[in-house]
């Protein structure tokens, strides 16, 4: 190992000590996930061919036999399946359990190389990840093929047209050329997509094949199993905004859209102008200024923490939000338009709640009639509570330093913090404790000439490996630059990821932009003096 | 009126709970966002620039998990299209500083938002690297990949691998004053 290789490790170290996310980086890295999903459901092929009707395809596929007009949706426990693949020899097929999931959230999978023991769609034990036949894929030969069917909007409402989506009729066809350009990919596989909507229902396939450059008999073969995909006539649709737990009430004039992307939260988009579009982009685009959009969206990124309210919720002059993008989907509202925005939960359900008006500047009785509106909101609780994040919890046990004379101690300085624990800061003055996951009450404090040490606990952290040993040798270097922590208000700090006596602690110091060369020395005995005994 | 007393659609309420792939991108991100964002800052040198690759890779890359035949290989994927993301926004930044009376937006932002890591030398001296010779002796010698995985990473072979940290080595040597003994 040379000089600069060893200087760029170490570079890397004191870059694994120093950078970290922001803590709203999660926030928004699963919102724009989210919009992403949205997007990518809307790719794909956009050439519109008809392909003749073959309701033949339908018959003697469905349990239920041939669907009759378009009814009411199978009731849960129905044992007939909106999507299937009718059976043929040297093909496999599996469907979605009726029982087990909603008919919108049906998928039909075929093959001519057998599923593995244990992959079946969703509902079974390994729905994991994303419902997905992934153990099949991996395993197609060379002149295996797969297909994927599902539907990409769940709704009750009347579906707006979907531009690249076009009316389709069964049987399909394949359209677009198979290629391997998909990122993620291995590139021994080709795919193509075909995406439409096909008896009400907007539907997506997608065409795997075991090669890179599958030849025409196997887009042949494909396109023949595809051929043979049965979908059940939409169920009736309704204009009542209900669905997913989620109710609202709209005036007579105002126009409503409930759904859900594959299975994502559900967006209800509601207002003066119709619904033309799946990204509510016309509606925006066209509010006159008397006119209003509301778009109301479950978000569970839960690592964001939206504000508990109980119903009826409502907008506020102060939730106006020049700046926000609907949904994070780039565009800010037109300058002649006002956007608000709230985020709240309601029994644990969190949501992200826009309300753009056609004016800058929307009255009271603009304001009101939206409020109105919402009044009529009604929100489920979810069926089970959602999932949190996991929480390392460190036996609580006592640590001790040696206290410079003129500093402060305190133990538990952050008592109503969730873990990892704040188990106890020293500061040179007699700070505030309290904070909401740090010693924020203290940071907003320091004084120029002041510092702060704070120790926050880990249990079994994840990167244990990063912990290093406290040495005696242990030096404050200021070349390295402080950051902004998760927890920490606005105030950069230092930190240092320490094992001591087999457990861990981030050891943090802030530093007042005076602080003078005695006092970070100070800090430095403090912060090597730290004793922590086993627990046990 | 409480909302648990509104009579709804007991099917669809049923269908709310998060699903598995939501908390399993939650555990993904957990797992590997710190490591993305330091390597990032690593091929970047400006820790906001960071960020936003990391998020458009995460975005990607979970936009895109039903497509990943092998999840186990997250951090791969994670690691290649933030390489792949940096290059395209240093292909961007030299665009933009290529064309007359543009202003070089992101040397106004590096400005406002502070390099933090101005004095590192060596970082800046790998900043100044063409980003494919960065890409590879960061992915070398900072990641610790072997030579086989570097290739893989950058999608293409050993031998190149080995032929850009030859030059990106040298390059930092000159760089560095001299300082390296071999």
């Amino acid at each position: 190992v040379t000089d600069l290789e060893r200087n760029l490790l170490e570079l890397r170290a004191r870059i694994s000590r120093s950078v970290t996310p922001s803590p709203e980086l999660a926030d928004r890295v699963f919102r724009r996930a989210r919009v992403r999903r949205v997007l990518t459901a809307l790719s794909g092929l956009v050439v519109a061919v008809a392909v003749g009707a073959a309701s033949f395809a339908l018959a003697g596929v469905l349990d239920a036999g041939t669907p009759g007009p378009a009814g009411p949706r199978p009731e849960e426990g129905s044992t007939s399946s909106s999507l299937n693949f009718e059976p043929a020899l040297g093909w496999h097929v599996r469907t979605t359990d009726p029982g087990k999931v909603g008919d919108l959230e049906a998928q039909a999978w075929a093959s001519n190389v057998p599923f593995p023991p244990g992959e079946e769609p969703i509902g079974g034990p390994t729905d994991y990840p994303a419902n997905v036949p992934d153990k099949t894929e991996e395993a197609l030969p060379p002149d295996g093929i797969l297909l994927v069917a599902n539907f990409v909007v769940q709704t009750r409402n009347p579906l707006p047209s979907v531009p690249n989506a076009p009316e389709r009729t069964l049987p399909l066809a394949i359209e677009e050329e198979p290629h391997t350009s998909f990122e993620g990919q291995d590139p021994d596989r080709a795919q193509t997509v075909l995406d439409g909507i096909v008896e009400g229902r907007y539907l997506s396939v997608r065409v795997v094949f075991g090669t890179s450059e599958p030849g025409a008999d196997l887009i042949g073969e494909a396109e023949e199993e595809l051929g043979r995909l049965a979908v059940a006539p939409a169920p009736a649709t309704t204009e009542a905004i209900d669905d997913f737990g989620i109710r609202m009430d709209l005036p007579e004039a105002w126009h409503g859209f409930l759904f859900s992307w594959g299975g994502s939260e559900p967006i209800l988009q509601a207002g003066t102008k119709p619904v033309t579009d799946l990204y509510h982009a016309s509606a925006r685009r066209d509010l006159d200024t008397d006119d209003v959009l509301i778009l109301l969206a479950e978000n569970y990124t839960y690592l964001a923490d939206y504000e508990p309210i109980a119903l009826p919720v409502a907008i506020r002059t102060e939730d106006l939000c020049p700046t926000c993008e609907i949904l994070d989907d780039g565009t800010s509202p037109h300058v002649d338009h006002a956007l608000f925005y709230r985020s709240f939960s309601v029994d644990r359900r969190p949501f992200d709640l826009y309300v753009e008006f056609g004016t800058a500047e929307p009255g009271d009785d603009q304001l009101a009639r939206v409020n109105e509106v919402l009044a009529t909101l009604r929100i489920a609780p979810p069926d089970a509570p959602p999932p949190e994040m996991p929480l390392e919890v460190a036996p609580r046990a006592p640590i001790s330093v040696d206290v410079p004379a003129g500093w402060v101690g305190k133990d538990d300085p952050v008592p109503s913090s969730r873990p990892p624990r704040v188990v106890a800061a020293y500061g040179t003055w007699d700070f505030d404790t309290g904070g909401d996951c740090g010693p924020e009450r203290a940071l907003q404090d320091l004084p120029a000439d002041g510092a702060l040490v704070w120790f926050v606990e880990h249990a079994d952290p994840d990167n244990a490996g990063d912990y290093i040993e406290l040495m005696p040798q242990f030096s404050i270097d200021l070349q390295t630059p402080p950051a902004r922590w998760r927890c920490a208000s606005e105030a950069p700090s230092r930190m240092y990821p320490f094992r001591v006596g087999g457990r861990y602690f981030d050891v943090h110091l802030a530093l007042g932009l005076e602080a003078t060369d005695a006092t970070v020395r100070e800090a430095e005995e403090l912060i090597k003096s730290l004793r922590a005994p086993s627990p046990d | 009126m409480r909302s648990d007393d509104i009579p709804l659609s007991p099917m669809r309420a049923a269908e709310v709970p998060m699903t598995r792939r939501k908390r399993r991108a939650a555990d993904l991100y957990r797992q590997h966002a710190a490591h993305a964002v330091q390597l990032a800052y690593l091929l970047t040198g400006d820790r906001y620039r960071a960020e936003d690759l990391v998020q458009d890779a995460f975005v990607r890359l979970l936009g895109r998990f039903h497509d990943l035949r092998k999840p186990e290989s997250f951090p791969f994927y994670l690691r290649r299209t933030i390489v792949n993301l940096s290059r395209d926004h240093f292909r961007r930044l030299q665009r933009e500083r290529s064309l007359p009376n543009m202003p070089t937006q992101s040397a106004e932002i590096d400005h406002q938002m502070g390099r933090i890591d101005d004095r590192d030398e060596l970082l800046q001296a790998l900043q100044d690297l063409p980003p494919r010779q960065r890409a590879a002796v960061v992915l070398r010698f900072c990641e610790g990949l072997t030579e086989h995985e570097t290739a893989e990473v950058l999608e293409t072979s050993t031998g190149a691998v080995n032929s850009l940290v030859s030059r990106g080595l040298g390059t930092l040597r000159e760089r560095m004053g001299g300082v390296e003994r071999d």
